[in-house]
C-alpha cells in the first residue's frame, strides 16, 4: 500500500506545497512507503523531489492519495476518477471576485476551482482542512464525509538556520521595521498595509520602514497600483522584496519589530506563525480563519480603517507592558501548533484508516 | 492566555486620532488602481458602437470548421485526412461553441431592441417634462 500526496503544481515557498512535502516526510519517517506526485514542480525543488502526474496508472485500489485541494486544475477530476481510497486535504480556494478587473485566467481558475471542489465532494472517504474556517466551506461545498481540522505541518527547526547577514546589517539601521509576508495578490490587501503604515510614518514615528516580503509578480496590475500608490502617498521606506531566499526571509523576519496583516481571505496565514515564531508582535485584521489561527493572541483590528491599524501598532511599540502580554500570549498560542503535536495528530488519522 | 482590554485601547486611539487630528489619507488606492485601465471598460451607451459590433458579430458567430482548400491533388488529399482526424477529435466541441455563440448572439440582438425601446422611452419622458415645464410657467 502507498500513500501519495497529491498536488497540481509544487511551487517554490508555497505554503500548499510545503505542507504536502511536510506530510509526505512525516509519513515516510512512520514507515509509511510515501511518495509525491505533482503535475509541475519548481526546478529549485530538485526533481525528483515527486513523481509526475501524467501517468497515474501506477496508482492500485489499495493505495491513499491524500490530495491537496487549492485551486482550480485539471488534476482535480482525474484525482475524483481514481481507482484507490482518497482523502482530500482543503487548503482553501481565494475567492474569483478579487481579480476581477486584474486577471482573467485567473478569475476562471478561482471559479473552476470552486466547481471542482463541489464535483469531488462525494469521492474522498475522509477529508482534512487546515482550518475550521476551511472546514466549514467544504461542508458548504457538500463534502459528507468526516472532515478533521489538521493545521498546516510548519517546520520551525527550519527557522533556525543561518539568516542572510547582509539583509540582516542593512535591516537594523535603527528604523523601526513594519513586516508583511505574504504573495502580493489582491486578496492581501497590501494596500492597506499600505495606508496604515503611510499614517504610522506621518503621524507617530517618521524613523520607521515597511517590508513587503513575497513574489510581486504574479498580477502584474496589482503591483504596479501598489506601486503607483506609495508613490501618491509620498510614503517612504517601503520595500517589496521580491521573492528571496529563505536565509533572507529569516534575516527580515528577525529584523522586523511588527508584523501587520491586513489580509481580506486567508484559509490558515502561516506568516502568523512565523512571526510568533520569531518574537514579532502581530496585528491583523479580523477575517476568515485568520482570528482562528491567532487563537486570542496578537491584537485583531475590526476593520481597515487604517488610522486605528497605525495606532494599535504605536501602542504596541511604545508601551513594553502591552508588548510583552502580546508576546507572552503569542508564545502560548505557538505551542498548540508544535511539529510533534500535529504529526501525532496526522499519524493517529492515518494509522486508523490504514489499520496500523 | 493574559487579558488584553482591546476595547479599551481602541477607544483611547480614538481619542488619540481626534487629538493629533489623524485623516484618513485623501488618496484611497481606487483612484490610482491600474486595473480598470487594464480593462479599458466604456462608460456610457454608444449606439454607434452598438450597431458596429452587432453588425460585426451577426457575420462572425458561426465557427463551424471550414473546408481545407487546396489547388493541388497531392496537398488536396493530405488536408483532406488532416481534416477527418482533427473533426474527429473536435467536432463536437465546435458544435456546442457555435450553439453557444447563436445564442448569446440571439440574446444580444434582443439586449439591443431593449436598448432601442429604452432610447424611446427616454426621448418620451423628456417630451413629456418638457410639455409639464411650458404647462407650468402659463
Amino acid at each position: 500500500m502507498k500513500i501519495i500526496n497529491m498536488i497540481p503544481i509544487l511551487a517554490f515557498g508555497d505554503a500548499v506545497g510545503n505542507d504536502a512535502l511536510a506530510v509526505h516526510k512525516c509519513l515516510k519517517e512512520a514507515g509509511y512507503d510515501s511518495i509525491v506526485a505533482a503535475d509541475y514542480v519548481d526546478e529549485r525543488l530538485g526533481a525528483d523531489i515527486a513523481v509526475s502526474t501524467d501517468d497515474l496508472s501506477f496508482i492500485k485500489p489499495e493505495d491513499i492519495v491524500i490530495y491537496h485541494l487549492s485551486t482550480g486544475n485539471k488534476l482535480n477530476a482525474r484525482f475524483g476518477a481514481l481507482p484507490c481510497r482518497k482523502i482530500v486535504k482543503y487548503h482553501n480556494i481565494t475567492p474569483p471576485d478579487f481579480f476581477f478587473g486584474y486577471e482573467k485566467e485567473t478569475v476562471k481558475a478561482c471559479i473552476a476551482g470552486y466547481k471542482e471542489a463541489a464535483g469531488l465532494s462525494d469521492k474522498p472517504e475522509f477529508a482534512f482542512a487546515d482550518s475550521a474556517y476551511n472546514k466549514s466551506e467544504l461542508i458548504r461545498l457538500g463534502y459528507g464525509c468526516e472532515i478533521e481540522v489538521l493545521p498546516i505541518l510548519i517546520p520551525f527547526e527550519d527557522y533556525e538556520k543561518e539568516p542572510d547577514r547582509e539583509v540582516l546589517e542593512r535591516m537594523n539601521d535603527g528604523l523601526t521595521n513594519i513586516i508583511f509576508t505574504g504573495r502580493v495578490v489582491p486578496n492581501k490587501k497590501q494596500e492597506d498595509v499600505i495606508a496604515a503604515f503611510d499614517i504610522y510614518q506621518k503621524y507617530y514615528n517618521p524613523e520607521s520602514r515597511l517590508i513587503l516580503v513575497g513574489n510581486p509578480h504574479l498580477i502584474p496590475a496589482y503591483y504596479a497600483s501598489l506601486k503607483e500608490y506609495v508613490k501618491a502617498l509620498g510614503t517612504e521606506n517601503v520595500v517589496f522584496t521580491g521573492h528571496i531566499t529563505f536565509s533572507a526571509i529569516l534575516a527580515y523576519y528577525r529584523s522586523a519589530d511588527l508584523f501587520l496583516c491586513m489580509s481580506d481571505h486567508e484559509g490558515f496565514c502561516v506568516p502568523l506563525l512565523e512571526a510568533m515564531f520569531f518574537d514579532v508582535p502581530v496585528v491583523a485584521k479580523n477575517t476568515s480563519a485568520v482570528g482562528e489561527t491567532l487563537g486570542g493572541s496578537g491584537i485583531l483590528l475590526p476593520d481597515s480603517e487604517p488610522g486605528m491599524a497605525a495606532g494599535v501598532m504605536n501602542r504596541i511599540l511604545t508601551d513594553e507592558a502591552l508588548r510583552k502580554k502580546v508576546l507572552d500570549n503569542q508564545r502560548e498560542r505557538l505551542k498548540d501548533f508544535e511539529n510533534g503535536r500535529i504529526k501525532k495528530q496526522l499519524l493517529k488519522r492515518i494509522g486508523s484508516l490504514t489499520g496500523r | 492566555m493574559q487579558e488584553i482590554n482591546v476595547d479599551k485601547i481602541m477607544e483611547e486611539i480614538r481619542e488619540e486620532i481626534e487629538e493629533k487630528g489623524i485623516k484618513n489619507q485623501p488618496l484611497e488606492f481606487a483612484d490610482v488602481n491600474l486595473a480598470a485601465d487594464f480593462l479599458e471598460l466604456p462608460e456610457k451607451y454608444d449606439k454607434d458602437m452598438m450597431h458596429r459590433e452587432l453588425v460585426n458579430l451577426n457575420g462572425v458567430w458561426d465557427t463551424s470548421l471550414e473546408e481545407l482548400q487546396s489547388n493541388h491533388p497531392l496537398k488536396r488529399a493530405v488536408k483532406k485526412v488532416i481534416q477527418k482526424a482533427v473533426r474527429m477529435v473536435v467536432s463536437s466541441h465546435v458544435a456546442k461553441q457555435v450553439a453557444f455563440n447563436a445564442s448569446v448572439v440571439d440574446s444580444i440582438n434582443m439586449l439591443n431592441c431593449l436598448a432601442r425601446e429604452n432610447e424611446e422611452l427616454k426621448e418620451e419622458v423628456r417630451q413629456l417634462k418638457e410639455q409639464m415645464k411650458q404647462l407650468n410657467e402659463k
